[in-house]
């Protein structure tokens, strides 16, 4: 029942929100509230409990269960965001299908039906970047048709490339040229360097909700849909050919994420900074021992916290209010928004006490039997470690230069006002809720280590270590 | 008359290959999706015994989803592929007629055999390579899947691959996406040991709503450029200021 539910509720709800799109905040409220229903039902299902429904195998694995409630956590999070600020008026309806996407990714656990449906979400998720508010008179740019554009073609590329790939090796398990494109498949969905080029300039050129639905949601169904495939596949990484191959690309994101995020301008350099942490991740899967891919699962955890900060502190930096004259910097003149964005550079960093910090020790730990690849996460991890102090000296504390407003000049400007507030409650509660995780998983790691031990023990691709 | 099927999927790629005008990019592609159901319903793949379901309807489905999907296309065509007209524009700027009068000199042009020296150079090469790839490299031999097929499903994949390389406009691109998406479902058919209807449902569905977002990207590029032109697209990026007000951090 839990598992026709999964698919068929966000569904239900997404046609739903299409027709009250025009009435844009309570459509992504009524999203907002069929995704926590969807939180609670994921939370509550069975796992490893096989059944059929419909003549199709269903079941939920521990890992699947994981990655799909970081998926619709995430998408909470950018919907709760969408309730306050302007965002596109189909996004909450296509938010709902791409955890419908998802729910049938984490329970078909079949790769090949895994590949459409990543294919399915990632075309809606180009709609997604396009979208526009029902209220807003702007045109799309080029710029930004430009960059769904590119997102399709990589998406569809990445599709294409891991459905041939997973053909073949059902065909002939073990070819070379079968691992190979099932790897590069992967990257391309993960936009892992250097198929990452859609990623940065969807930073640039989308809505804040949608880039957290993007970043916070399709990717991690990509990762969901990687997981789903080890749980069936397992010898996909325990070759030594395909293994080397995800090794090679995680530590060239994180090397490349690094380089790339101290040259690039703020926003785009926020993308590179989550996709050397792809890298880590990608890394600790890699590693195929215990350790590593428990660290990677951790990581995974605090790569959707981190977004989610990022989203929110970010709408609440870059919003303009009107009638507030802002000169120093943002930390002191929006200082809850700017902690935000801090906690979330830093826990991508691993910085202690924060959540980032065990589950890269634990990745870190599990590569020592590569001492390559150990010396090229240490490079990255100092060059994202510049690239993050560099962002928070020119963004939050460099003092901001006034514009001026003509209406300033007007003499009732002189009157005693009242200051408006430069966030809504409601985010600023939402933020609080986030730093707090944040904080809480830092000094309690084996509050999410634990579970993700168990999960893991049971994953068949993982040997000991 | 396999080989009939084969040689008519071989000649509607190629004229997708070699199209200039959107409709005939569009009449191509139903060819190929003629084909492409003509060939399932005279060579079962071992399919109808795996799904228990009798021949027509594979065939059938093939033949709505292309219906559909030729349907979406064609629909974009007639509203996004029409000549511009300057005088309908809303927003006369100078560097909009600029823009009009490039494109309009181009289009004065006639179209020389240089123009088709890339797309023709490319579909010999998705021949030869289609022609060579099964005896060098036998990719769904374990499964059992047949010769012809594999000629099918690998001129199809390589076709649109050819047509995503050398596209210059966006129904262009698209065809070629779903001519990769129709090899796979080819591929799908023949190479797989066990056939799943959901797989092959959502396969159809995928290329459905693929068909909607390349009518879509269409529509927003030619109301904003009024052309479905991709050149025009990439030289417009630079320069423009994104939609987005605020946005202190870009």
């Amino acid at each position: 029942m839990n598992a026709v539910l999964l698919i068929a509720w966000p569904c239900a709800m997404a046609g739903s929100c299409w027709l009250l799109r025009r009435a844009a905040a309570f459509a992504a409220a009524l999203a907002s509230a069929a995704t926590l229903v969807e939180l609670l039902i994921v939370m509550r299902s069975p796992v490893d409990d096989p059944l059929r429904v419909l003549g199709l195998s269903v079941v939920l694995g521990g890992s699947a269960q994981l990655v799909f409630g970081l998926v619709v956590a995430g998408t909470l999070v950018s919907l709760l965001v969408s309730c306050a600020l302007p965002q596109g008026e189909h996004t909450p309806a296509i938010a709902l299908l791409l955890l419908s996407c998802g729910a049938g990714i984490a329970l078909l656990a079949t790769p090949l039906l895994g590949t459409v449906l990543m294919l399915i979400a990632g075309s809606l998720a180009v709609w997604l970047i396009l979208d526009l508010p029902s209220t807003s008179a702007a045109l799309t740019a080029p710029a930004t048709i430009g960059t769904a554009l590119k997102f399709l073609l990589l998406v569809f590329l990445g599709v294409t490339l891991l459905f041939i790939g997973l053909m073949l090796q059902t065909a002939v398990p073990g070819q070379r040229l079968a691992l190979a494109l099932i790897v590069l498949g992967w990257a391309l969905l993960l936009g892992l360097v250097p198929f990452h080029l859609a990623l940065p300039e969807l930073a640039a050129e989308t809505t804040l909700p949608a880039l957290g639905l993007v970043t916070g949601s399709l990717q991690l169904l990509a990762l969901l849909l990687i997981v789903t495939t080890l749980d069936v596949q397992p010898e996909l990484l325990s070759n030594p050919l395909s293994q080397q191959l995800v090794l090679a690309l995680g530590s060239i994101t994180v090397l490349g994420g690094g380089a790339w995020a101290l040259l690039a301008p703020p926003r785009r350099a926020l993308m590179f900074i989550l996709t050397a942490h792809w890298g880590f991740i990608a890394l600790g899967l890699a590693s195929s021992q215990q350790l590593g891919v428990v660290g990677a699962l951790a990581l995974l955890i605090g790569h959707g916290l981190s977004v989610a900060l990022l989203v929110v502190s970010l709408s609440l930096l870059e919003r303009r209010v009107a009638g507030r004259t802002e000169t120093a910097s943002l930390l002191r003149e929006r200082p809850l928004a700017a902690t935000g964005l801090m906690m979330a550079l830093l826990t991508l960093l691993g910085v202690p006490p924060l959540q980032g910090f065990t589950p890269l020790a634990l990745v870190i730990g599990a590569l020592r039997r590569h001492p390559q690849v150990l010396a090229v996460g240490g490079i990255g991890l100092l060059l994202l470690a510049l690239a993050v102090a560099q962002l928070i000296q020119n963004f939050l504390l460099r003092p901001q230069v006034a514009t001026a407003d003509p209406a300033s000049y007007d003499e009732v400007q002189l009157l005693p006002t009242v200051v408006p507030d430069y966030a809504p409650l409601s985010l600023r509660l939402l933020l609080l809720v986030l730093i707090g995780l944040g904080v809480v998983g830092g000094l309690f790691p084996h509050l999410f280590l634990e579970p993700i031990t168990t999960i893991t023990q049971g994953l068949p691709f993982v040997g000991a270590g | 008359m396999d080989w009939l099927l084969l040689s008519g999927l071989a000649l509607a790629t190629g004229g997708m290959l070699l199209a200039r005008q959107w409709l005939w990019l569009v009449v191509a592609l139903l060819v190929v999706y003629m084909c492409v159901a003509g060939f399932l319903f005279q060579q079962p793949l071992a399919t109808d015994l795996a799904l228990g379901i009798t021949r027509w309807i594979l065939p059938l489905a093939e033949v709505v989803s292309g219906v559909v999907v030729v349907g979406i296309l064609l629909v974009t065509g007639l509203t996004f592929g029409r000549d511009e007209r300057p005088e309908q524009l809303d927003e006369v700027s100078l560097m909009e007629l600029r823009r009009v009068a490039r494109r309009s000199f181009r289009l004065a042009q006639p179209a020389e055999w240089s123009d088709y020296l890339l797309p023709v150079a490319g579909f010999v090469i998705a021949l030869v390579a289609t022609t060579l790839l099964p005896h060098i490299y036998r990719l769904t031999g374990a499964a059992g899947g047949s010769l012809d097929a594999q000629y099918s499903w690998t001129l199809l994949v390589l076709a649109g691959m050819i047509q995503l390389i050398i596209a210059q406009d966006m129904l262009k691109l698209g065809g070629g996406i779903l001519l990769i998406g129709l090899g796979l479902q080819l591929f799908y058919l023949d190479g797989s040991t066990s056939i799943g209807l959901p797989v092959l449902a959502l396969l159809h569905i995928a290329m459905i709503v693929l068909a909607l977002v390349v009518a879509y990207l269409c529509g927003l590029l030619y109301g904003r450029l009024q052309t479905l032109d991709l050149d025009e697209l990439y030289s417009q990026r630079e320069g423009l200021v994104s939609r987005q007000p605020g946005g202190t951090l870009r």
